[in-house]
């Protein structure tokens, strides 16, 4: 089967240069034949891709130990679903995945545009089949997944069991599917310089494949924190690790460009800072894989140093050389149709908020490089670490915040002072209300306190919008005011959809908000003793301990109670993996809406007495609640609508861009 | 509308963010040092200053718990030096740390008593990409075969 594999991934490479120069003749020449034959290309590469994929799958699930990446990163006593994980568990098998899944998209980008964006899509094809070519080659010569070795062990390694856990099977998946995703908004633009074909058509094209990854990598972000919060015992999610960094910049570049995107479609504007956008988008992608397996930084998750560096290297500067390259010949075409108006304006408001979110993406980049410059210009090796991180984007991300809300209360072009002070009355009041309120809890943190007001600002601002469409829809449809907001919701998908999107933000913005009333202790008991941390007591009961074929359990118990009343049993961990010598901190969590009490077991003596650590990480349960209103609210905006799919079928009969007698052969 | 209003507030913005990075940078910076320019450039007003501490492992048998296995003390190398550390940290340690395990620490050098207190102390992620460690995993596979045959 393996060898399979390996033949497979050699015609890959074969099928990957064919579909790239096939589309590229067949686009320069005009000639149709050529640009089928080289989707084709790309559909075999794909085929081939997942031949190999299947290849080694097979290998892991039957324990082909000869196979080096197999021996390395599983076992014979993994369960089955951390064996399929294991696919990408490693260097090796986690290219081949992620050329996969590029490929994919590749494949269905071709299958659902095979009558629209004609003109387009034979540079699209090209974009992917180059990537394609690029991981294809990695695989073949820097990162042989199908490696044999002299021997075959009787057992393999197996994957850390700090990585058993259910997250770590989905998170990888759906960060990749962002990072990769992100190929195809860059095609599109590739092909749109390409093909001089600059106006919005490639925006048009582009967008939902602009949605989907960024819904995964949002979603992947959210999960790895996740992760980290349940596993690593230190009562975060998020530490500004450069390899969290790595996956967070393209997510705020790609945000930028859905929002800038839209200046674009409506005033003819931006129109090379948006092709820029998705060639840094997809830029960052590849400098945070670079970044992360080169060994250039020093990171906690310390990814081992292995020989891809200037394979990606190479790639991303011939990348980022030959777009902006063709940006530059082509600016004379890219010329904006309007220019901006007023400072009252909701054009303003959103290149604004394009400027913050590369300010953001500009601090993290530079926080995560700041070492190697240092290094580079003064000799001295400075690192910054999340003290740097938090107080360079608190300030900016409220101000995105605040941006979040007040964008929608600008109209076009300009806005009158007396709408202004109408559009406005009503979310600062809201903002007032809840700043007022929060301050009477007792909240009394500056930023805090900014931070609640702006989300009563932002809720505010959106509840109108939605209460002025549902009476608009009252009025003028004669609905009742709930179907007023149904209709709102499905009739306006992009608009409303992004206003859940931006409620999911306040949300979010609430949970990071809790970070500020974190309170941490550590303190020692005894069998019998309680403490009271807070409005909390806990009593500590007992110690066990136990033992498995794999492990030993050392477990506390602790009988949690708020008040009189009792709450819960809590069983902090530590567990001990023998065939890794590897102890893992199992927390125990007491949560409810208002905050979670995180419970460590330091460590016990022996005579039972034990050390424990609390954090009581209020409104933390925001932060996932706000991940899953995220991902629902870009389900909703990106799903198609009744009127997408009338014209997906009327571009079906009048193809675009070709001869008629071409286009009747279809 | 001229368009030199728009330059000018851009030029704020960046102002702005430009001021912050550098005050930012300025409370939280570290000094990044491997074991031996540390040994050899340290004096005694050395205390003062953040260090980050790279590139060494946790020397084998050298980490002495205090009694509930919070705070350690232990000893690093470079392969060539070593060093004393006490953790002064509040956070649990990772549970990556343990013998031979990688670990960046921050915090400051004591040159008087020449030891390292640790605030923060990184070790190497058990990362999925480890595959380069391979020639460990084969010695124990040949350890562990040679032990069954022997049963």
């Amino acid at each position: 089967m393996v060898e399979i594999g390996y033949f497979s991934l050699c015609l890959a490479l074969v099928a990957a240069g064919y579909a790239l120069v096939a589309s590229l003749v067949g686009a320069r020449r005009q000639h149709l034949g050529l640009v089928r034959s080289g989707e084709r290309g790309m559909l075999a590469l794909t085929g081939l891709l997942t031949v190999a994929v299947a290849a080694l799958w097979h290998a892991l699930l039957t324990h082909d130990f000869e196979v080096q990446y197999v021996a390395e990163n599983s076992n014979r006593a993994m369960p089955t679903l951390y064996t399929v994980a294991a696919l990408w568990g490693g260097q090796n098998g986690s290219l081949l995945f992620w050329n996969w899944l590029l490929c994919i998209y590749g494949a269905v980008v071709i299958l659902c545009n095979r009558h629209r964006y004609r003109l387009l899509m034979p540079y699209v094809v090209v974009g992917m089949a180059g990537s394609g070519l690029f991981f294809t080659f990695l695989n073949l010569f820097g990162a042989d997944p199908f490696t044999r070795l002299p021997f075959a062990p009787a057992d393999g390694r197996g994957l850390n069991p700090l990585l058993q856990h259910p997250v770590m099977a989905i998170h990888p998946p759906l960060l990749y599917l962002g990072m990769v995703g992100m190929a195809v908004p860059f095609s599109f633009a590739l092909a749109a310089l390409w093909s001089r074909q600059l106006d919005t058509t490639w925006l048009r094209a582009a967008r939902r494949w602009l949605l989907i990854p960024w819904t995964f990598l949002g979603a992947g972000l959210l999960l790895g924190g996740r992760w980290a919060y349940e596993e690593l015992g230190w009562g975060g999610y998020w530490g500004w690790d450069p390899v969290e960094n790595a996956s967070l910049m393209p997510w705020l570049a790609a945000t930028a460009l859905l929002h800038s995107a839209m200046i674009q479609e409506r005033k003819g504007m931006l129109k090379v800072w948006n092709l820029a956008l998705a060639v840094i988008t997809y830029g960052l992608c590849i400098f945070g894989t670079f970044m992360t397996r080169s060994g250039i930084i020093d990171s906690v998750h310390a990814f081992a140093k292995s020989n891809i560096g200037p394979f990606f290297s190479t790639f991303l500067v011939v990348l980022l050389l030959f777009s902006f390259g063709l940006l530059w010949s082509r600016r004379k075409d890219l010329k904006a149709e309007n220019r901006l108006e007023s400072f009252a304006s909701r054009e303003t408001a959103f290149l604004l908020n394009n400027w913050i979110l590369l300010g953001m993406l500009f601090a993290v980049l530079w926080g995560t490089v700041f070492p190697l410059l240092s290094e580079t210009f003064t000799g001295e090796k400075i690192t910054v670490g999340p003290p740097f991180f938090n107080q360079v984007n608190i300030p900016i991300g409220l101000v995105l915040l605040f941006l979040t809300g007040a964008g929608p209360l600008f109209a076009w072009r300009r806005t009158s002072a007396a709408s202004l002070r109408h559009n406005f009355s009503v979310p600062l009041l809201a903002a007032a209300g809840t700043g007022l309120g929060v301050l009477i809890l007792g909240v009394r943190d500056g930023y805090a306190l900014m931070s609640l007001s702006l989300c009563g600002f932002v809720g505010g601002s959106i509840s109108m919008e939605f209460h002025r469409g549902a009476r608009a829809r009252q009025r003028n449809a004669g609905e009742s005011y709930l179907q007023g907001l149904y209709g709102l919701l499905s009739k306006n998908r992009r608009r409303y959809g992004g206003y859940v999107v931006h409620v999911a933000m306040i949300v979010l913005f609430v949970g990071f908000t809790g970070k500020a009333f974190t309170v941490e202790q550590e303190f020692v008991l005894a069998p019998g003793e309680s403490i009271s941390v807070e409005d909390y007591t806990v009593r500590y009961e007992a110690l066990a301990e136990s033992e498995d074929a794999n492990k030993t359990v050392v477990a506390a118990a602790l009988s949690l109670f708020q008040g009189d009343t009792f709450l819960g049993t809590l069983l902090p961990a530590w567990h001990h993996y023998r065939s890794f010598d590897q102890r893992t901190t199992e927390v125990s969590v007491y949560s409810s809406l208002r905050e979670d009490f995180y419970l460590i077991l330091v460590g016990n003596s022996e005579d039972d007495s034990a050390k424990f650590q609390v954090y009581i990480n209020p409104l933390v349960n925001a932060v996932w609640l706000g991940g899953l209103l995220f991902v629902l609210g870009s389900l909703w905006t990106m799903w198609p609508t009744e009127r997408d799919r009338r014209l997906a079928a009327l571009d079906r009969r009048t193809v675009q861009g070709l001869p008629v007698s071409e286009s009747a052969s279809l | 509308m001229k368009n030199h209003k728009f330059t000018l507030g851009g030029a704020l913005i960046a102002a702005s963010l430009i001021y912050l990075f550098i005050t930012s940078v300025e409370q939280s910076a570290a000094t990044h040092m491997t074991l031996s320019t540390l040994m050899q450039t340290a004096t005694n007003d050395f205390d003062r200053q953040r260090i980050q501490l790279g590139g060494c492992t946790v020397v084998e048998g050298s980490i002495q718990w205090d009694q509930y296995r919070h705070r350690p003390e232990f000893t690093i190398t470079d392969g060539d030096r070593v060093m004393k550390v006490r953790y002064r940290g509040n956070g649990v340690l990772p549970d990556t740390f343990k013998d031979k395990a990688q670990v960046v620490l921050e915090g400051h050098y004591n040159n008087k008593k020449q030891f390292f207190e640790a605030q923060v102390v990184f070790a190497k992620c058990p990362s999925k990409y480890e595959g380069q460690d391979y020639q460990g995993h084969v010695e124990a596979m040949k350890v562990r075969d040679a032990k069954e045959t022997a049963w």
